[in-house]
């Protein structure tokens, strides 16, 4: 063997080379002791029988590519991780079954006739290099994952700054509501009595001019007459009472809302007071009125429930949540008058029950482990934050309360809160 | 300084010999598929970085998704080939080549080599050069040509480029081949054109 080719034969490539019936020509020792084909065993015999387990169709497609163009043909690992099923050097730390290569397919040309007589083939192992790149894919795929779930989480939390200073706002302006609406409660409740007072004084002189003589003081009976009828005392007698009992009810409203309002910003959300759950649920009830007004009727069902020692505005937030999360639900399912919130509670020794139920379009199964999750959301961006639920089962896991939910997708959703009376 | 387009005699000594062998190629082709193989006649032109996108919009069209594949050749003159597949035609590539146990992206590639082997290889024989090739790679699928194949990004300044439309017989096998000579082997090969002309 020329010095040249005894080179070869000891490079850590495989070389080997097939004639046009794809009869082995030349195996160096790489594919020897790779194969586990001995250069003697392997020459005069064809490739196929020499390594039986071959892509054997591609192979001979690949083979004659370089016959009959007499251009090389390639093979790469990305595409195809081996030709030849060859043991790899990294038995302990690659977690592949075998060598990675490519294959390049060299045609060889007769010198006298330029015919292309013999394809030899080329194996570089790729192992490592393949190996490097898996890694850089994984942790490619992992930088990738942390960024999106880090990208995530900076909206949601910006969101959530929004909302809690949309929160303080609201709790601001509640306050500053809170003073004006007593004293316009006031003077309506002062107007309505004067009123009655004064069409009092009207009736009475009516009642003096009419026990007089009609022959007395004709003119200034035309002049009353024609005033009454300016004034249209009838009209003024039928719509007035409406009016202050109108009026009466949108104030106490707004300050219902008002008080509602500024329960949900107390300062310190965590203090706990003794606080009737029924008429905190009333309070949410107001608040988030406008959240489910045009969708659902609310339907309330409320036991007798002993205070309980608990922080009323982390409670006022639990319901609010579940409350919203059943509109939004109701909503989604599209139930046109149909949609309806269901909230009932009672008691036993032990437990306070609060049970919310919407008929809206239920959570699907895959879904039900991961509603508590932060940030686990399957709103659109804006109108859900993935936190109401989380904070839900924080609030109540700090009242040593629990939480269970039954649903069913198109049914409806039923979350109910059992929280211990010693709290 | 304006790189001097090639002079009339050059051109069509060039667009000869192209012809001939993409002719070779096209033969070729058909003795390795079993099947007959249109060619459309080469197009020779010189194009710029800037112009590129307008040639492609041209050959491929301005909004066409296509899947592109490249592959480098060197001799004493080195350039790449790039070929655009249209989607219809990486359905039918399984059945040109016989053989199915592949994956699509290695059949894709396979393909590309055979075309470039050829067609390249064709013109390499007429200046009786040797060709080298080195391995295909994806330049991406599911884009115009234009996305595919970034002008902008391109180093160069003038290339030669020789293109090639193929099609199968009774197939929906359709592709261009775009074969590009860049800026020095743009010179390398007109000399070697001038060495051709200077024998006849």
């Amino acid at each position: 063997m020329t010095s040249p080719l005894r080179v070869l034969d000891h490079t850590a490539s495989g070389l080997f080379g097939v004639d046009r019936d794809l009869r082995v020509v030349h195996w160096n020792r790489f594919m020897a002791t790779h194969s586990g084909v001995p250069a003697e065993q392997a020459i005069g015999r064809e490739l196929f029988e020499c390594v039986p387990d071959l892509p054997t169709e591609w192979l001979r497609w690949k083979f004659r590519t370089a016959f009959v163009l007499g251009a090389a043909a390639f093979s790469s690992w990305r595409q195809r991780p081996y030709v030849f099923r060859f043991p790899h050097n990294r038995p302990l730390t690659g977690g592949i079954d075998a060598m990675c290569q490519d294959v390049t397919f060299l045609p060889v040309r007769d010198e006298a006739t330029g015919e292309v007589t013999q394809v030899y083939g080329v194996v570089t192992d790729t192992t490592d290099a393949a190996l490097d790149h898996a890694a850089l894919v994984r942790a490619h795929t992992a930088l990738q994952t942390e960024v999106t779930e880090r990208q995530r989480m900076e909206t949601e939390l910006r969101l959530a700054h929004k909302l809690e200073a949309v929160g303080r706002l609201a709790s601001g302006i509640a306050h500053e509501i809170n003073t004006p609406i007593q004293f316009v409660g006031d003077s309506v409740a002062f107007l309505q009595d004067a009123y009655r007072d004064v069409r009092g004084l009207v009736d009475a002189y009516r009642d003096a001019l009419t026990s007089l003589p009609d022959a007395v003081a004709p003119a200034v009976r035309e002049r009353l007459d024609e005033a009454e009828a300016r004034a249209d005392l009838a009209y003024l007698d039928s719509n007035v009472p409406g009016a202050f009992a109108r009026t009466d009810d949108g104030v106490h409203r707004v300050a219902t809302l008002v008080r509602a309002m500024k329960d949900f910003g107390a300062p310190d959300q965590r203090e706990r007071s003794y606080v009737n759950l029924n008429r905190a649920i009333e309070t949410t009830l107001a608040i988030a009125a406008s959240e489910y007004r045009h969708i659902a009727h609310v339907v309330t069902e409320f036991g007798e429930l002993p205070e309980l020692l608990c922080s009323g505005s982390e409670m006022n937030q639990v319901f609010l949540n579940l409350i919203v999360n059943a509109a939004h639900a109701i909503r989604d399912a599209e139930r046109g008058d149909a949609g309806e919130i269901r909230i009932r509670t009672w008691c036993d020794d032990r437990i306070v029950s609060v049970q919310v139920a919407d008929n809206g379009i239920g959570i699907p199964p895959e879904h039900r482990e991961r509603i508590f999750d932060l940030f686990f959301t399957t709103k659109e961006v804006g109108r859900g934050t993935g936190q109401g639920l989380a904070m839900v089962k924080q609030i109540l896991a700090r009242h040593n309360a629990a939480v269970k939910v039954d649903s069913e997708v198109g049914v409806g959703t039923r979350f109910e809160l059992q929280i211990p009376r010693a709290a | 300084m304006t790189r001097p387009i090639f002079e009339e005699a050059q051109r069509d000594a060039l667009a000869e010999m192209v012809n001939i062998g993409m002719g070779q190629a096209g033969d070729s082709l058909a003795r390795l598929f079993n099947r007959f193989i249109c060619l459309s006649v080469p197009r020779i032109q010189v194009v710029a970085p800037q112009t590129l996108n307008f040639v492609l919009d041209n050959l491929c069209g301005a909004k066409t998704p296509v899947i592109a594949a490249r592959q480098a050749f060197s001799s004493c003159i080195r350039g790449e080939a790039v070929v655009f597949y249209t989607d219809e035609s990486c359905a039918d590539l399984s059945e040109l080549v016989g053989y199915a146990r592949t994956a699509p992206d290695e059949l894709l590639l396979d393909v590309t080599n055979v075309l470039v082997g050829a067609c390249v290889g064709g013109l390499a024989s007429q200046f009786a050069f040797d060709l080298a090739l080195s391995p295909p790679s994806l330049l991406g699928a599911s884009g115009s040509a234009t996305q595919l194949l970034d002008a902008a990004s391109m180093a160069w300044s003038n290339a030669l480029l020789a293109e090639v439309n193929f099609r199968v017989e009774a197939r929906t096998f359709n592709c261009h081949l775009l074969t590009f000579w860049p800026d020095d082997s743009l010179d390398a090969l007109m000399k070697a054109v001038d060495d051709l002309l200077a024998t006849v």
